[in-house]
């Protein structure tokens, strides 16, 4: 439903390249690219204290993000939000 | 299973000092056809067990990131701050440690094009994402 107006990309930390794609591969989140970020560089450049957290960056340049778990409900709420903004 | 699915209070921060990342994510929107809507279920189910292997827009040279990490990693080298998580604590990104990063994050970032490495080697150009949505999922398999 949103493959066309959202590019999603996952930032993976504190581990490696191996157990990113493992970990990847088990959960099925193969859909889209992910970023190895071992030493949670980017993480850092977002301010990114815990996972899981979200980024939202609409096509305005506005920035938010949501430190902590969203469900199913919220995500999708949030990424609408992101198309409608 | 290490991801909850519950919902938690909004915990959002509009930052300012993102823009300057941003700038780079304008560009092409060579990305824009990934498959996100099965990207949000199974990032909050986390349950199927699929494999496509369908990782597209991924460029195959290895990364050379190596050197414009130094000042951030020196600068926040912390202990983690991930227990509050569990419980959907919002955490604020604690304003006091944020200011003493904030000076060299933003050189490092301020570069014309920020290439991050994928988990499979390929390269993520930010600045190819100028004009789009985009939503970073940031996670740990632990």
């Amino acid at each position: 439903m949103f493959a066309d107006d959202v590019t999603m990309i996952g930032v993976a930390g504190r581990d490696d390249a191996d157990t990113f794609q493992q970990w990847i591969t088990d959960r099925g989140v193969d859909a889209f690219e992910h970023i190895a970020d071992p030493d949670i560089e980017i993480w850092r450049e977002f301010r990114i204290t815990s996972q899981p957290s979200f980024v939202f960056i609409n096509n305005d340049g506005t920035i938010e993000s949501h430190i902590g778990p969203l469900g199913l409900e919220g995500l999708t709420a949030r990424i609408n939000e992101l198309i409608a903004a | 299973m290490s991801f909850s699915v519950v919902n938690q209070g909004d915990g959002q921060a509009r930052t300012t000092r993102h823009m300057l990342l941003f700038m780079m994510l304008r560009a092409s929107k060579k990305l824009r056809s990934l498959f996100v809507a099965l990207a949000v279920t199974a990032i909050v189910a986390t349950s199927c067990g699929g494999s496509s292997g369908d990782t597209a827009g991924a460029a195959s040279a290895p990364a050379e990131e190596a050197d414009q990490a130094a000042p951030i990693e020196e600068a926040t080298a912390q202990p983690s701050r991930v227990a509050t998580t569990v419980t959907g604590g919002q955490i604020a990104s604690a304003p006091a440690e944020e200011a003493d990063q904030a000076a060299p994050i933003e050189e490092a970032t301020a570069e014309p094009s920020r290439v991050a490495t994928t988990v499979t080697g390929g390269q993520i150009d930010f600045g190819s994402f100028e004009g789009q949505d985009v939503v970073l999922w940031f996670w740990a398999p632990w």
